[in-house]
């Protein structure tokens, strides 16, 4: 792997890995939270239909699948709010038709098609310098926007109706955490492809989240969780040439087994001390093993 | 009037004090309220006094949770009038705080006790501000009024029934409320936490006015000012010792068994006997 540093590609993959793992551990982190797992799956597929947009109006698909995500995550979460009782129904229909209408839009624009297989499986090995500036770009507006607003955020998270009773606007809340995660979707879709996006975003802040009871900590942990698995995962697609976004999704879910798997061992350790107050003393600092 | 008392920021007048005029908690007037079509309340028209001590009554379904969601803007009335402290309900948001029900919760939510507590400032303070050392204050006194201080970093899904009720009544306290509303504040609670509950329930009780629902105002009566008797209609609503002699015995029995016993009894008649 340290020859391999000597290529501007795979510097700009290091580099867009660890870009993309700040965003991730922050929404993936409120993501886990909210238990918005499913919506931000509905999301990352949904986006492919800017893709294609991006395609048949001749213009940057990243654009495309900014503006495309943005309006499919305002969509699902204006349904979350208003129609909770079928939501998931909605949400699961949204996400197809996003993808179809990507697809479709590519069927109809003449000529050459492009690699779509680099969308939605990702191709972090290709990411041009330009693109970095853009992810630290979305990254300084993800960690402003989180930082500004952080204790409405918790509260709305953790219980939604009172926060209600103390005048936060949690429904404007809800839409702007939506926009986050198409934010960070659109990041991220290039590392590891819209398709498994999902796992990125979410396996690192759960393992984070079991392990660390502090929502910043667990940020900040799920951050670096999720960039030592890009880094694994980069360095070992690169030394035995698989591909790059399935190998980090499967070191992620190795790692989120392994975290499974050391939970329950403190969990029988802690049964045997009776309370639960002997698993958790005065202080709040559990950092994973 | 009562606008001005509200804009004074008067202190709250003393529980049945004698002499000068009894000031207005809240009001409701024939309101009604439902959920998915059918009606929880009917038709409940309802005064409170600022200082007293209330315990709502009656049978699940019978619509107590409801209209303490209505005192706290979380359901609208589909008809009627609820003016609290003079306002409207979302005007007077920031003087009513509100001790939720304890369930549906996320045990592994990543909380401490005090940042939950310090949620009940939420109000006090805008948008993109930060806390300021005067509301961290306050917090800490809401902890230590409620005996929870020693619990302050520990994670709220590790605590106890009981003591994640105290530390809900912390955050309710650290709004600096007016009025206090506590949805079935003893339910899910050992025994020895009830009875810690219920004194603390009592104190508080002379500072603000509070209302809560409960199955078993039993242990409180002598404290309360008032009980009222919600079975979608408000079937009684005044002291505990003027209450028809079928609701007085049968304080301490489930609800149920009030449920029968009143069922013969014409909510109007009950009404009028004691207004």
């Amino acid at each position: 792997m340290i020859e391999a540093l000597q290529f501007e590609f795979f510097r700009n993959a290091l580099l867009a890995g660890l870009l993309v793992s700040i965003a991730c551990g922050i929404v993936g982190t409120l993501v886990v939270l909210r238990r918005v797992v499913f919506l931000s799956g509905g999301i990352a597929h949904a986006a492919y239909g800017g893709i294609g947009l991006g395609f048949y109006l001749g213009i940057d698909p990243l654009l495309g699948a900014v503006g495309f995500s943005l309006a499919a995550a305002l969509a699902m979460g204006l349904v979350e709010l208003r129609a909770r009782q079928r939501a998931d129904t909605v949400i699961g229909a949204l996400w197809a038709l996003g993808m179809a209408t990507g697809i479709i839009l590519i069927d109809v624009t003449p000529g050459y098609k492009p690699d779509l297989m680099s969308y939605l499986f990702g191709s972090i090995l290709a990411v041009p310098s330009s693109y970095l500036w853009l992810m630290l770009a979305l990254d300084v507006l993800i960690a402003l926007f989180v930082a500004l607003l952080f204790k409405e955020l918790v509260a709305s998270s953790f219980d939604e109706s009172y926060a209600l009773t103390r005048g936060v606007p949690v429904e404007a809340m809800h839409l702007a955490m939506v926009c986050l995660i198409a934010l960070a979707v659109v990041m991220m879709m290039r590392v590891v492809g819209l398709i498994m996006v999902i796992a990125l975003l979410t396996m690192p802040a759960a393992i984070a989240v079991d392990w660390v009871k502090d929502v910043k900590r667990a940020m900040g942990l799920a951050a670096l969780l999720s960039a030592a698995f890009v880094v694994c995962g980069l360095a070992l697609s690169y030394a035995l040439d698989l591909t790059s976004g399935a190998t980090i999704i499967l070191v992620a879910g190795v790692g989120y087994l392994i975290s499974l798997a050391g939970l329950r061992v403190r969990g029988h350790r802690g049964s045997s001390g009776k309370s639960l107050s002997i698993r958790w003393p005065r202080t709040n600092t559990h950092s994973s093993g | 009037m009562i606008e001005q008392i509200h804009r004074e920021n008067a202190p709250v007048q003393g529980r049945g004090s004698a002499g000068g005029l009894l000031k207005t908690a809240l009001t409701l007037e024939h309101v009604w309220a439902a959920y998915d079509h059918t009606d929880v309340l009917e038709d409940v028209t309802l005064t409170v006094t600022q200082g007293d001590f209330v315990a709502l009554i009656g049978p699940n379904g019978g619509g107590k949770t409801t209209l303490i969601k209505l005192l706290v803007g979380l359901l609208s009335p589909l008809r009627g009038r609820i003016q609290v402290l003079g306002q409207g309900v979302a005007q007077a948001r920031r003087e009513v705080a509100y001790v939720p029900q304890d369930i549906r919760f996320d045990r592994d939510f990543p909380v401490t006790a005090c940042e939950v507590a310090r949620m009940g400032r939420l109000g006090r303070r805008g948008l993109f501000q930060r806390f300021t050392a005067r509301d961290i204050e306050i917090v800490d006194e809401s902890l230590e009024r409620v005996q929870v201080q020693h619990l302050r970093n520990r994670p709220i899904g590790s605590l106890s029934g009981g003591e994640r009720q105290r530390v809900y009544i912390a955050r309710a306290l650290a709004s600096e409320p007016q009025i206090l509303l506590l949805d079935e504040p003893l339910a899910n609670v050992d025994p020895e936490a009830r009875e810690a509950i219920q004194d603390l329930m009592v104190s508080l009780a002379h500072h603000m006015t509070i209302i809560m629902s409960t199955h078993d105002a039993g242990a409180m009566l002598p404290h309360l000012d008032a009980i009222g008797y919600l079975n979608r209609q408000l079937a009684y609503y005044g002291s505990p010792q003027s209450a028809p002699r079928a609701m007085r015995e049968s304080f301490r029995c489930p609800a149920q068994v009030i449920a029968e016993q009143l069922a013969c009894l014409e909510p109007e008649h009950v009404h009028e006997a004691h207004a």
